[in-house]
């Protein structure tokens, strides 16, 4: 611990914090725009410039490290005129367009100019202005306005590694961007925005709409992973308009799908009547209608007959309600592994991101983290940028393909096989693993690495790492499907799998189906199986937020609530509880899924309790030894193909978030390099893909990380059914030009 | 006693024939000063587009909380625009105080008050003066 003293204040710090670090610990005000607490210090705008005793020349304080014993003045006129000077440089260029500027009120350059700054400016020279230019559907960057902090910069090296996003070009010439002004949605462009000091970069998603002080700030979860990011969204008039990160809950990041996600609380379509069937149209006829018709169809089936299929992202309350619900009459099927999972929750022994980030060797199995759980794949790239050997074993990773430092790829087939192999110490040729590559890969293992597991691993691959993990003392997260899996489990709302529940819909032992909040065509990889279920089902309900496929076959709608329209608790995958609160208003009929239940249970004659006392996850417990099943692959053709809901697609409600679904426009075939060359395709080649039947025209990108043979076909698109010619997530395909 | 009446009298037809006070209201106008605070003008600029870049200024400034903005982005972008104007612009005379701060705040001189006075409606729904009854006809 070193002593210092800074404007007579004496604080005590850690022997490496810089000067900046004690000034804060002191709470003394340095004014600073390149540092930020989360990144490494670069010392580059000279705005924390502080005197030094024994120093001839002023100190950059957020690069120079305490001892013991050291007066620091931050109050004398040298300082004061050298941060007036800074802000005079810095203003040279910058126009004085707070009125325009989006980020006026949150600025920092504007409260260090207000705070510290000169009254008037020496130059007389004209301002030199950029042109804006709009990088990809998330980003405006702003030339004139940029600082050259480079703060984004160094969040991009530091934890997104392996971006193009830099300064470009020299000295005042010098600019930020990508390479040849391509587009950016990298998963975590959102944070970039973040973390701009000045308004150089902003969100095209709240470009304009409403100035940052007419905005009220309401605490809420973001649903979309079971990471529960705690997040603030800007609230006027009753309408959220932006999100913002409250740092630290669970990391400093967060990820594109809940910072642009909000847009779905006030779209445009958004349902928000208790809806009808009559004459093959959902019609609003008055909520006391709608409960009566409910409570009327209910009363016609045996408590057997009915089944719930369950959203992710569920809270703790509305899983109690549901469970109460049951209990009241008798009601024994739910589902919410609606990705056709055969698992249920293993937990992990990690507690936070930064064990993460602090581990030295990480093992990633299977896929695809970066697509379900992007801020643990943010975090593991932050790792590798803090010196972590990373290791992947997998088929398809978008985003951690590109950037850990050994990649293990093989076939989507073989990944389960390859994965127990390793485990349980047998080498397997079959699995698609040379005999050198798994001894690499066992050597690997023995280093003691964190196992993170993707969710596409099968039930028998998890109990085999839960196993080996506890025996061999390592730390494992075990990734679910589902983000409300922990809440399902312990409130026991499962049976024996979509599949099965499915089929059962479809043999006539389930009439009655409960679907919340989710599109089964978008998320059953089995499609086929959907549409006959859903065409024999007898009566439905669908509570959601907005009109869908799935919802064309219910005979009531209902709307529900999202975000801050509700209070609730989640359970996020370290097992920790997050809480959202209710700030807006509602405008309607829309109600969570426990007040809907609360009606309708209320109606049938039944009291339902909705508090809950106590919460505590539940995980399954490892027993015997499984085999993987093996994969069967349906069609035919040279190519294994994987189907994959892309990242920005793959959220809840995805018609109401229009802005996130322009970053993935159209269906994308990733093709191995190999294939590519053999085939003659490049990037942007339109192909049509057969599927044992309809054929689908997708869009080519060369993904040179890729096995031979392997293509990876997005699907979730509107109007494009793709799911419903599959019956698993891995098929054989044939390539038409 | 008559002396009181004469004086009285004299008064009257002094005033009778001496220059008026008053004025016939509707059909004249009373003037009034150049710098008189009356009804609100969105003014255009030279080219004919409008000159509110919605920074939200007025409505900051608004003591009497009057004024409702909400911006979007200009559709018709040139390069040396700001790119922004406003989609919704309120301003609700019934709680307006016509104190001209929201002049006074304009960086722009979009927001112009003019000597116009006669603000009576036959609704109070009228008094709701949004942004198309607002902007500068021409």
């Amino acid at each position: 611990m070193a002593r210092i003293t800074i404007d007579g204040i004496a604080v005590e710090v850690r022997d490496d914090a810089t000067i900046l670090e004690a000034a804060r610990k002191a709470g003394i005000d340095i004014p600073y725009f390149c540092y930020h607490p989360y990144l490494k210090p670069a010392g580059l705008c000279r705005m924390c410039l502080v005197e030094v005793e024994g120093m001839p020349k002023l100190t950059p304080a957020c690069v120079t490290q305490v001892r013991d014993g050291m007066v620091v003045r931050t109050d004398t006129p040298r300082v004061k005129k050298a941060r007036e000077g800074i802000i005079e440089f810095q203003l040279l260029h910058h126009p004085l367009d707070c009125p325009y500027c989006d980020q006026a009120g949150e600025c920092m350059l504007q409260d260090i100019t207000y705070r510290y700054g000169r009254a008037t400016s020496r130059f007389v020279d004209e301002k030199e202005l950029f042109p804006t230019k709009f990088y990809g559907p998330f980003i405006v960057y702003e030339q004139s306005r940029c600082i050259l902090c480079k703060r984004c910069v160094r969040f991009t090296h530091e934890y997104m590694a392996g971006t193009d996003w830099n300064v470009y070009f020299r000295a005042a010439h010098s600019l930020i961007g990508t390479y040849e002004n391509k587009e950016i949605a990298d998963y975590f462009t959102c944070n970039l925005v973040e973390i701009c000091p000045v308004g150089a970069i902003t969100s095209r998603l709240y470009r304009y709409k409403v100035r940052y002080w007419t905005l009220e700030w309401a605490r809420g979860v973001c649903r979309e992973c079971g990471l529960f990011c705690s997040l603030d969204y800007g609230i006027r008039e009753n309408k959220a308009y932006r999100a913002k990160h409250n740092v630290n809950s669970p990391g400093p990041w967060i990820c594109d799908k809940g910072y642009f996600g909000f847009e779905c609380m006030n779209h445009p379509e958004r349902i928000k009547f208790a809806l009808e069937r009559r004459e093959n149209k959902l019609v609003n006829v008055g909520l006391e209608k709608v409960l009566n018709g409910i409570t009327q169809a209910l009363g016609r089936y045996k408590p057997e007959e009915v089944a719930f299929i369950l959203p992710s992202g569920l809270s703790v309350e509305d899983a109690a309600g549901i469970r109460n619900f049951m209990d009241n009459f008798g009601i024994k099927k739910a589902e919410y592994r609606v990705g056709m999972e055969d698992y249920l929750p293993f937990g992990s022994n990690v507690d936070s991101l930064e064990e993460i980030s602090e581990a030295r060797n990480i093992l990633v199995l299977s896929g695809d983290i970066s697509n379900s759980y992007p801020v643990i794949a943010l975090t593991i790239c932050e790792a590798i940028g803090k010196g972590a050997n990373v290791v992947l074993l997998t088929s398809w990773d978008y985003y951690l393909m590109k950037r850990v430092n050994n990649l293990f790829c093989i076939k989507p087939s073989c990944e389960d096989g390859a994965i127990y192999s390793l485990f349980s110490g047998k080498w397997d040729e079959f699995t698609g693993l040379s005999r050198e590559e798994y001894e690499r890969l066992e050597a690997f293992l023995q280093t003691k690495p964190m196992i993170v597991l993707g969710p596409r691993a099968q039930e028998a691959v998890r109990a085999l790492i839960v196993d080996y993990a506890i025996k061999n003392g390592l730390k494992y997260i075990i990734l679910d499907r589902s983000s409300s899996s922990y809440v399902a489990y312990t409130y026991g709302l499962f049976c024996k799998g979509i599949d099965s529940l499915l089929e059962e819909v479809k043999a006539g032992s389930v009439k009655a189906l409960f679907v919340l909040g989710v599109d089964l065509f978008r998320e059953v990889p089995n499609g086929k199986l959907v549409r006959d279920a859903l065409g024999s089902v007898d009566f439905m309900v669908y509570m959601g937020l907005f009109f869908n496929g799935t919802a064309r076959y219910a005979d009531y709608f209902l709307p529900l609530t999202e975000l801050v329209e509700e209070e609730a608790h989640f359970v996020n995958v370290f097992g920790k509880l997050t809480k959202s609160k209710k700030s807006l208003a509602r405008e309607y009929e829309e109600r969570s899924i426990r007040e809907w239940l609360k009606l309708i249970s209320e109606k049938m004659g039944k009291k339902l309790d909705l508090e809950v006392r106590e919460f505590k996850p539940k995980f399954v417990l490892v027993e015997g030894n499984k085999k993987p099943k093996d994969i069967v692959l349906s069609g035919s053709g040279d190519f294994e193909a994987l189907f994959e809901i892309p990242f920005y697609r793959n959220f809840r409600y995805m018609e109401g978030k229009s802005k996130l679904l322009e970053a993935s426009p159209e269906p994308v075939l990733n093709v191995s390099i190999y294939d590519a060359r053999s085939l003659g395709l490049s990037n942007g080649d339109y192909v049509s893909l057969d599927i044992g039947g309809p054929s689908f025209k997708y869009k080519i990108r060369v993904f040179d990380e890729l096995v031979k043979g392997v293509l990876v076909a997005d699907t979730g698109f509107e109007g494009f059914p793709v799911n419903e010619a599959l019956n698993n997530r891995i098929a054989k395909v044939k390539i038409k030009k | 006693m008559i002396g009181p009446l004469i004086k009285g009298l004299s008064i009257t037809i002094r005033h009778l024939f001496g220059p008026k006070v008053t004025i016939k209201y509707p059909y004249e106008k009373r003037k009034v000063y150049p710098r008189w605070r009356g009804k609100h003008v969105l003014k255009l600029g030279e080219d004919g587009r409008e000159r509110c870049c919605y920074c939200g200024l007025c409505e900051a400034v608004c003591p009497a909380n009057a004024i409702r903005i909400y911006g979007k982005e200009d559709p018709i972008f040139e390069k040396s625009d700001v790119g922004k104007i406003a989609e919704i612009y309120e301003i609700d005379y019934r709680r307006c105080i016509f104190c001209g701060y929201c002049q006074e705040a304009c960086p722009r001189d979009a927001i112009v008050l003019t000597t116009e006075y006669e603000l009576a409606v036959d609704s109070r729904s009228k008094l709701l003066r949004d942004k198309e009854d607002l902007t500068e006809k021409r």
